[in-house]
């Protein structure tokens, strides 16, 4: 599914988990929501970071 | 391990960043002043990286753009990036006070605002990578 600017919802979620995982201190419900993510998208945590890295840096 | 081999070390994070962040911290050993540095440093990048990927995320909503909202977010990655381009001069110049290598600072204009904030980016993840892979 694609919402404004053509960004997949998928590229959402990445993009949320990548912001909550570069928190100094993620708090429980951040580390629920983190999980939740993973689960829905059925990737490893450095699989995640690593898209959303490239994804954050494509317009640099 | 040497800390050239630091230096070198998951370099298939870093991209085209020019140092590794273990090798900040190896050249911080031993000075709290560069330590707390480094930290302040590592903190803001990973503040910007938050606020970039908060805005992009907020344009590309289904639920549409409130233009005051946009306007916050944006102010605040504006706030972010200032203060992150201030902790990584501030960081090089105690590197280069304390006579440590600053030679991989030479790839990075630091009046140019968006070479700073390309580094920041890559070095947030690169923190974060590097220690998920720990």
């Amino acid at each position: 599914m694609y919402s404004y600017f053509g960004m997949p919802k998928r590229k959402q979620q990445i993009l949320r988990y990548a912001s909550l995982a570069l928190k100094k201190s993620p708090s429980p419900a951040d580390h629920e929501e983190m999980d939740r993510i993973q689960k829905e998208l059925q990737m490893e945590p450095l699989q995640i970071l690593k898209e959303a890295k490239d994804t954050t840096l494509e317009k640099y | 391990m040497d800390i050239e081999q630091v230096a070198l070390k998951n370099e298939d994070h870093l991209g085209k960043l020019p140092v590794s962040p273990d090798y900040l911290e190896k050249l911080s050993e031993g000075d709290e002043d560069l330590q707390e540095l480094l930290e302040e440093m590592t903190d803001k990048c990973k503040d910007y990286a938050i606020s970039v990927m908060n805005l992009d995320s907020y344009l590309a909503s289904e639920e549409g753009i409130d233009p005051e909202e946009r306007q916050e977010l944006d102010n605040s990655r504006t706030r972010s990036h200032n203060a992150t381009i201030d902790s990584v001069k501030i960081f090089i110049r105690n590197l280069r006070i304390k006579s440590k290598d600053t030679s991989w600072a030479q790839s990075i204009d630091l009046n140019n605002r968006s070479q700073v904030g390309r580094f920041a980016l890559l070095y947030a993840f690169a923190d974060t990578l590097q220690k998920v892979q720990k």
